[in-house]
């Protein structure tokens, strides 16, 4: 992705989702969380890199390129080869969105016959397949979807996003609406196939903690920009960007100690995008003059760490 | 994009959701226009529909846009006049319709009293044909225009009710009733302030789908010679052209009312249509 | 149950014999529908089964379960808002089954809840002054406009707010934090003795969890409230209540000393939903991490139905024996004010030196 600007507009409201973000997946086998809360654009990276922003959304500047070409500019047929073969996505209420009148097998039988020219036995054994591999027994694989528990559903929705072995999976808080015992299930489910795989992985999620044994590099995002990246054993306890420092220091975590805790600013206002100042001027406890006249760029501070502030 | 979708009330995004839609933009703009035609024209038109002028089987042209019929009166003002009798008591069987199916709808999904003996009825007056019912019932009765109005309010109050007691079921599940309630609110009031506003733009659409059904209903009730055909109202127009124009080979006599009456059905199905689509869609994609 | 497990149970507070709410047998069902159209059949679903516990006066109860345990049931019971269960609910001797009209309008003068969702816990079309005050109008009685008016500055100053800023604004205007804080001040207009929290920080961005988790501290010291929060999440029960009371399927399947229980529990439900709970650690270097299978369940009611007549955990429970198939557990004290509802409780051999 280089320098994409999305904006969501209504008659009433102007927001900018991502404000001249970049970003990019060096080689395969690449994991990547990216973090962020309410706000932050993390959900619209994701839908950016697969070409799904809708109306009112719009990308207003920049391009997405996959393999040298330009998924921005792809026609209908390209569009859906790219997504399901190259890029798949898991998103959190996929598990609500499985048709109820298709049986969980049919709906990966359909989309590996869509995509190829497998007979339907052939699909329908690698359906078979593809199930088992998710935890979903065969003797299940003929349920209907409101058969199914949120868990079994979600795992569904995974064996389908890798039914056509893609190179690159976007999972979006793809366990936010599960229990914590079902989540944990999944997230090893999907560390342990995006391994076997050799899948890249792009995790989107609110929850830092969540990253710890899934990706090995993070990106953490605030008010619609990238504002540190690097890999997650360093970011997480060594943060450079104060945000970053916000969000660890404010984790409620089994470990947490009322009495350690501080209160943190209440001031939440929205802060306008703006070329002239940091993004994070109005909440960061460091903030000095030349945070309020510059705009900080997002540049490499150590080795194969970046953060956009003007500390470093 | 949540924090668009978020702000809004449901009864906000449903009324974004119709005003904003195109098909209610179009259905709205037809509707008003044949509304100022009406309403501005009557002062406007420079004949009485009842006045026998010299030009009998006249054409359409600049002195009667719309042509004359086979005793010379003026069809334009024709057409304006006749759509007051017929609204006159479109209006009040909408506004009956409306307030019944409203208050019948909050009632059983709120206070969940009657819900099975109002559900019920709903369900079968739905099945009811509209048309052969109101004939029959006219034909049996003598067709005053209160009878009419009557029998329209109560075919028509039951697609309302549906609506209503689905909307006031879904309202019913917010949390901020529950606070309401917390607050020491009690049910009636409840219902008045916080039930009741996000129902309202429901009764209001429904309020001009069932005025122009209506109006189309009336109009077929007095082409079938249903009530007075002297008077003059768009039923009567037709009626008055079935038995005569084609003899006279006067093509503009049906062409005047059938073109206002297809605007009108045109203007109702967009309007209908979009009100459908902003209850469903729109709402569930909070 | 037996009166003298509930009265253990209700003395179960560090703060010593004072229950301000004494919960006994209670039982919330629903009547569903299922099978097909041709194969109908009615079942109950047992939301809450048989729960007994008390509630002593100041002191922060946290009730934790995931989806399908009852909590949020259990909560609007208690709130007054649900009044269909059988059992009894009293609050200060007096039973909230049987209240009604003005008695149940008196209810909520001194319990009040407060709610998750903060964009659904506001009307949208009142600004904040008049959601402040409605209770202080219909519940208190005042109606002297210069007294609402300092009432409720005085009310959004104690949950953080600015009164002038924000007074006159509606709900949207407000970020989730900010409604979350109007929702406590709304709750806290009648001056309730008990207030219920469902979940008040789980929609909330992190820094604002925070803030809300230590604004309730502060609330309570202050107004020498008594707290019941609602939550599946148990990193903020452990750090924001005294003692903790763990739901599964319905039942209690633990009650005792919140930093207890969050450590060391007796219930292998506990220790597997501790498991499970994300900690912030160093990327561990092994190729596979340990992976389930499903359990080849879909929904909570088979869960229950696969219990049959035994412990409600057996399907799922690692160290189940005969008797878990069997016999269902009752809720026993194992050690001081630590109850649990297991035939094998663990970590049992950990008392010797905690005692």
């Amino acid at each position: 992705m280089s320098n994409v600007c999305v904006e969501y507009k209504t008659r009433k409201l102007s927001i900018t989702a991502l404000n001249h973000v970049s970003f990019s997946i060096p080689n395969s086998s690449y994991t990547v969380g990216i973090v962020g809360e309410s706000g932050s654009g993390k959900t619209t990276m994701g839908m950016t890199m697969m070409n799904a922003i809708e109306p009112p959304g719009r990308i207003v500047e920049g391009n997405v390129e996959y393999n040298g070409s330009d998924i921005l500019r792809m026609n209908e047929r390209e569009l859906r080869k790219f997504r399901w073969r190259e890029v798949s996505m898991v998103y959190q209420s996929a598990m609500n969105s499985l048709n109820p009148v298709k049986k969980i097998s049919d709906h990966i039988v359909e989309v590996l016959r869509e995509h190829s020219d497998m007979s339907r036995s052939d699909a329908r054994a690698r359906a078979i397949e593809l199930l088992d591999e998710v935890g979903i027994r065969k003797n299940r694989a003929d349920d209907y979807p409101h058969e199914f528990s949120g868990g079994m559903r979600q795992r569904a929705v995974i064996a389908l996003a890798l039914a056509l072995s893609p190179k690159i999976m976007i999972a979006d808080e793809p366990t936010s609406a599960l229990d914590v015992v079902v989540q944990k299930q999944i997230l090893s489910l999907l560390r342990n196939r995006v391994r076997e795989k050799n899948l890249s992985l792009i995790f989107i999620t609110h929850e830092i903690s969540l990253l710890c044994d899934l990706v090995e590099n993070a990106i953490v995002m605030y008010r619609g920009e990238i504002v540190e990246t690097g890999p997650i054993a360093k970011l997480l306890f060594d943060p450079l960007h104060p945000y970053t420092e916000m969000l660890l220091s404010t984790l409620l975590t089994l470990e947490s100690k009322k009495d350690n805790m501080k209160l943190q600013s209440a001031r939440e206002h929205y802060t306008q995008n703006g070329e002239n100042y940091c993004i994070y001027i109005n909440s960061c406890k460091y903030a000095f003059d030349r945070c309020r006249k510059e705009k900080p760029v997002l540049r490499e501070i150590q080795k194969g760490r970046a953060a956009s502030c003007h500390r470093w | 994009m949540s924090l668009i979708t978020q702000s809004l009330s449901r009864s906000k995004v449903f009324s974004d959701a119709l005003l904003s839609s195109k098909t209610s933009q179009a259905g709205v703009i037809i509707l008003a226009s044949l509304a100022l035609l009406i309403l501005v024209g009557r002062l406007l038109t420079p004949y009485s529909p009842y006045a026998v002028t010299p030009n009998p089987n006249s054409p359409p042209s600049l002195v009667h846009p719309f042509g004359t019929d086979f005793q010379g009166h003026d069809l334009l003002s024709q057409v304006i006049y006749g759509a007051y009798p017929s609204l006159s008591v479109a209006l009040l069987a909408a506004i009956g319709s409306v307030a019944l199916g409203f208050f019948s709808g909050v009632f059983s999904g709120y206070f969940r009293k009657l819900e099975g003996g109002i559900s019920g009825t709903t369900d079968a007056v739905l099945t009811l044909p509209i048309l052969p019912t109101i004939i029959l019932i006219a034909a049996l009765f003598e067709a005053s225009d209160l009878l009419v109005a009557g029998l329209l309010t109560l075919l028509l109050w039951a697609p309302v009710a549906r609506a209503v007691t689905a909307q006031v079921l879904s309202v019913k599940q917010l949390t901020y009733v529950d606070v309401a309630r917390l607050s020491g609110m009690k049910d009636l009031r409840i219902v008045w302030r916080v039930i009741i506003p996000e129902v309202g733009p429901i009764a209001i659409g429904y309020t001009i789908i069932n005025l122009a059904i209506s109006i189309v209903l009336i109009t077929a009730l007095e082409f079938l010679g249903v009530g007075d055909p002297n008077v003059v109202s768009w039923g009567s127009i037709l009626y008055w052209a079935q038995q005569f124009a084609f003899t006279a080979g006067d093509w503009w006599w049906v062409l005047a009312p059938g073109i206002i009456i297809a605007l009108l059905a045109v203007g109702l199905a967009l309007v209908g249509y979009s009100v459908e689509e902003a209850l469903n869609p729109r709402l569930r994609r909070r | 149950m037996s009166s003298m497990v509930v009265g253990q149970i209700t003395q179960a507070g560090e703060n010593g014999i004072n229950p301000i709410l004494e919960v006994k047998d209670l039982s919330v069902h629903f009547n569903k529908l299922r099978g097909t159209l041709l194969n109908r059949r009615e079942s109950i679903v047992k939301a809450i089964d048989n729960v007994s516990f008390g509630v002593n006066q100041t002191e922060s109860l946290a009730i934790v379960g995931e989806s399908g345990s009852g909590k949020t049931t259990l909560a609007r019971c208690i709130a007054g808002l649900n009044l269909e269960f059988s059992g009894s609910i009293k609050y200060r001797g007096q039973e909230v089954r049987r209240l009604r009209g003005n008695r149940l309008i008196n209810y909520h003068k001194e319990v009040q809840m407060i709610f998750q969702d903060p964009f659904e816990s506001l009307s949208p079309r009142e600004s904040v002054f008049s959601i402040i005050s409605t209770p202080l109008k219909l519940l208190c009685g005042e109606n002297d406009k210069h007294a609402l008016h300092e009432k409720v500055s005085k009310l959004l100053e104690e949950v953080g707010l600015n009164p002038t800023a924000v007074m006159f604004k509606l709900p949207h205007e407000l970020s989730g934090g900010e409604k979350q804080r109007v929702s406590i001040a709304r709750a806290l207009a009648p001056n309730p003795m008990l207030l219920i929290a469902d979940e008040p920080i789980t929609m909330l961005d992190s820094a604002q969890r925070l803030n809300i988790l230590l604004l309730l501290d502060r609330l309570k010291a202050e107004r020498s409230l008594t707290v019941i929060i609602v939550t599946h999440d148990l990193a903020s029960a452990k750090i924001s209540a005294d003692r903790v009371i763990i739901m599964y399927l319905g039942n209690i399947v633990e009650v005792g000393n919140a930093g207890v229980v969050l450590s060391k529990p007796y219930h292998p439900y506990t220790q597997l939903v501790l498991d499970s709970t994300p900690k912030l650690h160093l990327p561990s270097a092994s190729d596979k991490v340990s992976e389930e299978r499903d359990q080849g369940v879909s929904t909570t009611m088979d869960e229950k139905l696969r219990a049959g007549r035994g412990c409600i955990f057996n399907p799922r429970c690692k160290y189940a024996t005969d008797i878990c198939l069997q016999v269902s557990p009752q809720l026993l004290e194992q050690s001081r004010l630590h109850f649990a509802a297991c035939h094998n409780p663990l970590n049992k051999d950990m008392d010797a030196s905690v005692n």
